[in-house]
């Protein structure tokens, strides 16, 4: 009997060491699992993730180009349709078939825009683009599908265990690491640019159709989306976004096996005039739109769904949240821009003044009554004197109020401001001329030497937006 | 298949949780299968040496045992000691040869020989070998009884653990314990723990610090021409950890895996680095090959029984073969010869330095006589790892030379070390894990029980917290994976 209870215990320790083990192992891989299919923690598949059952209506799948060309945020404002970039950087042939794979385990999409890029590269040059492509995914057999179908047997182990990828990750870890990306809880995939290029109007996009030969695995992967779009029933498009092709002949290819096959195939290299793009202001560099260019395809793509689909317009159902956060995260994206672009310290307090998630510091040194600028003037709709605004100090905009929370001088204690659950907003002034006296954590957001020095907090993302000199 | 691997991970639970529960006439034979699978992952054709090793040497062993008289015992002995000795020259010793032969031959303008042979080193050769030769002179001497069951013999010869890199077992230990497999269990709860406990311990000594020392050590050893003093002092420095990193974590981890399936291997290290004279570190570094060599060379030569001249010509002997079995090339000879030389010149200079001391009054039981000791012990044993390193006798002696002359102390200052393949914070790593293993060799050099055992006699928690710790660390700070080429225990091409 005892012996039985000996080994009883013994079984019980080994199954509780093995919990505990494995428990930590877990804890331990998601910290330094990859995290992003975009880059800086925004990562689509997590979005995905982060998306109850049944409710998109719409995929992009594909690479940068429709990260960066279509927002899913653009649909949603012009007709409130529930569409959704299935996108990853440098999305190559094997990861966009298993990643709209893994998309249709939970949403069955009415129709399924497949980007072509992907035609024009078998393998990867960017080591971070295989890890982004590979190791998103949550394991299952999808994921082991697609390691299969791009790595072969070299290495094959190594992608599948991951582990012995994502180990070195301890050198590079930062907070998102171990927080949630707050974006990727709503985030619909896109990866928001408002930087300007002006370019060029890619090579032989008025040529006359002149379609190449497809390669067998270009061939297979084209046949292998068209059987899915047969199996799953989804309506399949085929489309180009604007970038600078030196391949004409291998989209026309593509254009060609649509037609055989009744997919409705966009080019909008060659009908870049039908979306109005202009080559001067849509792009952020010579493959990719800007936000600009990414409205202009997005609001076609929008009223193109309709022509080809009974969408329903899903605004104000509560089910659709995400959608209705990833717009307005769209708009504050596009204040920031507009926030870095302001003329003077007044336009930039207009801009941030009614937004409630934001907390704005305006610290102003002593010296100020010495500017040829007369900040003075920006402060006083708010209520504040001149000999106020001239003896410097640190105020706070929220809501529309400015309040003088701390005077330039040595004697008074800290003033703290718990901002979010993980930041804390400090302000202490030293000594003439210190150069840290306004701080998130131990992050310095001063002066540098500068008369005014703007600090936008948001609240509900978490994180500093902007931090500028006036 | 490395133990450092993925696959050896799932292999050894399946290897050791079928162990458990076959019937225990089953289990030798499950291991010899298993053993044998372990072996042919590395080259499948090579199992037809250790095939040729077992038989040759389990007939000799039939065959003395049956002999009447003393000559044709002799006879039996010798003959299946060359022909192990033989295949073992061939595979290892062979290219070596007619490299010699054809320098040689240069001098009088002779035409040089080709190598009819294209071999690669066939992993662990050196070890079964010597394990099976020493099961046939044991024999000889009457220390054992021939075995009789080639099955035994076989697992003897190629039990996976320590098949490829040691402990060289002697028959009198591990085939004994083989031998009880059938008849009892040896498996306990407490020894499968504390074999666990030595195998992560292990790993972590290997993925941990000797891989990551070893990143400076190939880079400074690989283009040591281009560094001075201290950079090089680094790399000897360096090379001194990872050699013994790699092996004592080699062995931990065999020991542990065998520990596991309930059977004790003998011990191999006994921290070295504590050692306070070179004859001390040879008690206590790859204790199973010392041993050996003492056993099956040393006294055989007659040993200390012929006079001191004997004796220390005995010595440079052993040593000598010592350096050789290590590799095929003059600077693993090199390395034996200055071992065997400390070792004479320790023997010849022991009296006067104990008239110096006593002349002088030095304390001998202070603690920084005895650290002195243990300090001078180290630099010269880590000045002879220089020729183990080295690629070759030239290079050892062109490093030495560049360590000697490049006089760079500014390098200590201006953070150029951070550039040999470390980064500040790689070296933090190593530093603390190097405390570790500094904590944990002093358990041992006072406690007289290894990690496995030591880890045993904690309370549950703590134990539990070491291992858990133990293996994220290995997982996270471990060097392997797809960026790394994953270096091999350097024992295995011994």
């Amino acid at each position: 009997m005892e012996k039985r209870a000996l080994i009883i215990k013994r079984i019980i320790a080994v199954l509780c060491f093995t919990l505990i083990l494995g428990f930590s192992l877990f804890k331990t891989y998601e910290v330094l699992k990859w995290k992003d299919t975009t880059g800086d923690y925004l990562s689509s598949m997590e979005q995905l993730y982060q998306t109850k059952d049944d409710l998109i209506d719409v995929v992009f799948v594909g690479s940068s180009h429709v990260y960066c060309g279509v927002y899913p945020c653009f649909l949603w404002e012009k007709h409130g349709i529930a569409a959704f970039d299935m996108a990853v950087s440098g999305q190559d042939k094997d990861s966009s078939y298993h990643h709209l794979k893994e998309l249709l385990k939970t949403q069955s999409p009415k129709v399924v825009f497949v980007d072509m890029y992907g035609l024009t590269f078998d393998e990867h040059k960017i080591e971070g683009n295989i890890y982004r492509n590979l190791l998103s995914m949550k394991t299952s057999l999808n994921s082991y599908g697609l390691v299969k179908d791009y790595i072969g047997k070299k290495d094959i182990n190594d992608y599948l265990i991951r582990w012995p990828i994502i180990h070195t990750r301890y050198k590079e870890l930062k907070k998102h690491d171990f927080v949630e990306f707050i974006p990727n809880t709503f985030g619909r995939g896109e990866g928001i640019d408002f930087q300007i290029s002006e370019e060029k109007p890619p090579l032989g996009k008025d040529d006359p159709f002149m379609p190449e030969e497809l390669s067998e695995k270009n061939r297979k992967w084209l046949e292998s989306l068209y059987e899915l779009s047969k199996k799953e029933g989804f309506e399949l498009c085929f489309f180009v976004t604007p970038f600078f092709n030196t391949n004409q002949r291998l989209m026309d290819a593509a254009c060609e096996f649509a037609n055989d096959h009744g997919i409705k195939f966009l080019d909008f290299n060659r009908d870049a005039d039908l979306i109005g793009i202009d080559y001067s202001t849509d792009f952020a560099d010579s493959l990719h739109l800007n936000a600009t260019g990414a409205r202009k395809l997005s609001e076609y793509l929008a009223d193109f769904c309709l022509s080809i689909a009974s969408l329903p317009d899903h605004r104000g159902d509560a089910a659709f949240w995400q959608w209705d956060a990833d717009l307005e995260y769209f708009y504050k994206e596009k204040a920031r821009t507009d926030m870095e672009r302001a003329p003077s310290l007044g336009a930039f307090m207009d801009l941030v003044k009614d937004n409630p998630d934001y907390t704005t510091v305006i610290s102003i040194e002593y010296e100020v009554s010495g500017s040829p600028i007369d900040y003075h003037s920006y402060l006083e709709p708010y209520g504040v004197s001149k000999e106020s605004c001239f003896s410097g100090g640190k105020w706070i905009l929220k809501n529309g109020t400015l309040e003088k929370v701390f005077e330039n001088t040595v004697s008074v204690d800290a003033y703290i401001k718990e901002l979010s659950d993980l930041d804390t907003l400090s302000i202490k002034f030293v000594s003439d001329g210190f150069p840290e006296n306004v701080l998130i954590n131990t992050v310095s957001y001063s002066n540098e030497g500068n008369y005014v020095s703007v600090l936008v907090y948001d609240e509900k993302l978490k994180r500093v937006v902007i931090h500028t000199f006036f | 298949m490395l133990f450092n691997s993925f696959e050896f991970v799932a292999f050894f639970p399946i290897a050791a949780g079928l162990y458990f529960i076959l019937p225990k006439k089953i289990k030798p034979v499950w291991l010899l299968f298993a053993s044998y699978f372990f072996y042919m992952c590395w080259n499948p054709a090579y199992i037809v040496l250790i095939l040729a090793t077992t038989v040759i040497t389990f007939a000799s062993g039939i065959f003395i045992g049956r002999a009447s008289s003393k000559g044709s015992k002799k006879a039996v002995l010798i003959s299946g000691i060359s022909v192990n000795l033989a295949i073992l020259f061939v595979f290892k010793y062979f290219d070596f040869f007619i490299d010699n032969l054809n320098r040689v031959l240069g001098i009088f303008k002779i035409n040089p020989v080709s190598s009819p042979f294209d071999f690669l080193l066939p992993v662990g050769i050196s070890f079964y070998t010597f394990q099976a030769i020493g099961y046939v002179v044991d024999v000889y001497r009457g220390n054992v009884e021939s075995e009789k069951n080639i099955l035994n013999y076989a697992l003897f010869v190629s039990f996976f653990p320590q098949l490829v890199a040691g402990p060289i077992e002697r028959s009198k230990n591990l085939l004994t314990q083989i031998k009880a497999i059938r008849e009892k269990n040896l498996f306990t709860f407490e020894a499968a723990v504390s074999g666990f406990s030595n195998m992560l311990f292990g790993l972590f000594l290997k993925t941990v610090i000797a891989d990551r020392a070893a990143i400076v050590v190939d880079r400074v050893f690989g283009s040591h021409y281009m560094f001075g003093t201290f950079e090089l002092l680094l790399g000897a420095l360096l090379f001194s950890i990872q050699i013994y990193a790699d092996f004592a974590g080699y062995s931990l981890v065999a020991i542990g895996a065998a520990r596991v399936m309930g059977i004790k291997l003998c011990e191999n290290f006994n921290t070295p680095y504590f050692a306070v004279s070179v004859s001390d570190f040879w008690s206590r570094w790859h204790i199973s090959l010392s041993t050996w060599f003492k056993d099956y060379v040393y006294i055989p030569l007659g040993g200390n029984r012929k006079g001191k001249i004997r004796k220390y010509i005995n010595l440079l002997i052993t040593f000598l073969v010592s350096g050789l079995w290590h590799g095929a090339s003059w600077n693993y000879v090199a390395w034996g010869f200055i071992h065997g030389f400390y070792r004479v010149v320790g023997e010849i200079t022991k009296p006067f330095k104990e008239r110096l001391y006593d002349g002088l009054k030095v304390k001998k039981e202070a603690f920084s006589f005895k650290f002195g000791k243990v300090l001078m012990t180290c630099i010269l044993t880590g000045f002879a790892w220089i020729f183990f390193r080295a690629r070759s006798l030239s290079l050892a002696l062109s490093y030495i030379k560049r360590m000697i002359l490049k006089f760079n102390p500014w390098v200590l200052f201006d953070e150029s070390l951070y550039t040999l393949g470390l980064d500040r914070r790689e070296f933090g790593i190593l530093i603390f894990a190097l405390l570790i293993l500094f904590a944990v060799s002093v358990i041992r050099y006072k406690r007289k029980i290894d990690v496995g055992d030591f880890l045993n006699r904690q309370n549950l928690w703590f134990r539990w917290v070491c291992l858990v710790l133990l293996c994220v660390a290995i997982l996270v700070y471990g060097e392997y994976g797809i960026d790394f080429d994953s270096a091999k225990f350097i024992y295995f091409d011994f």
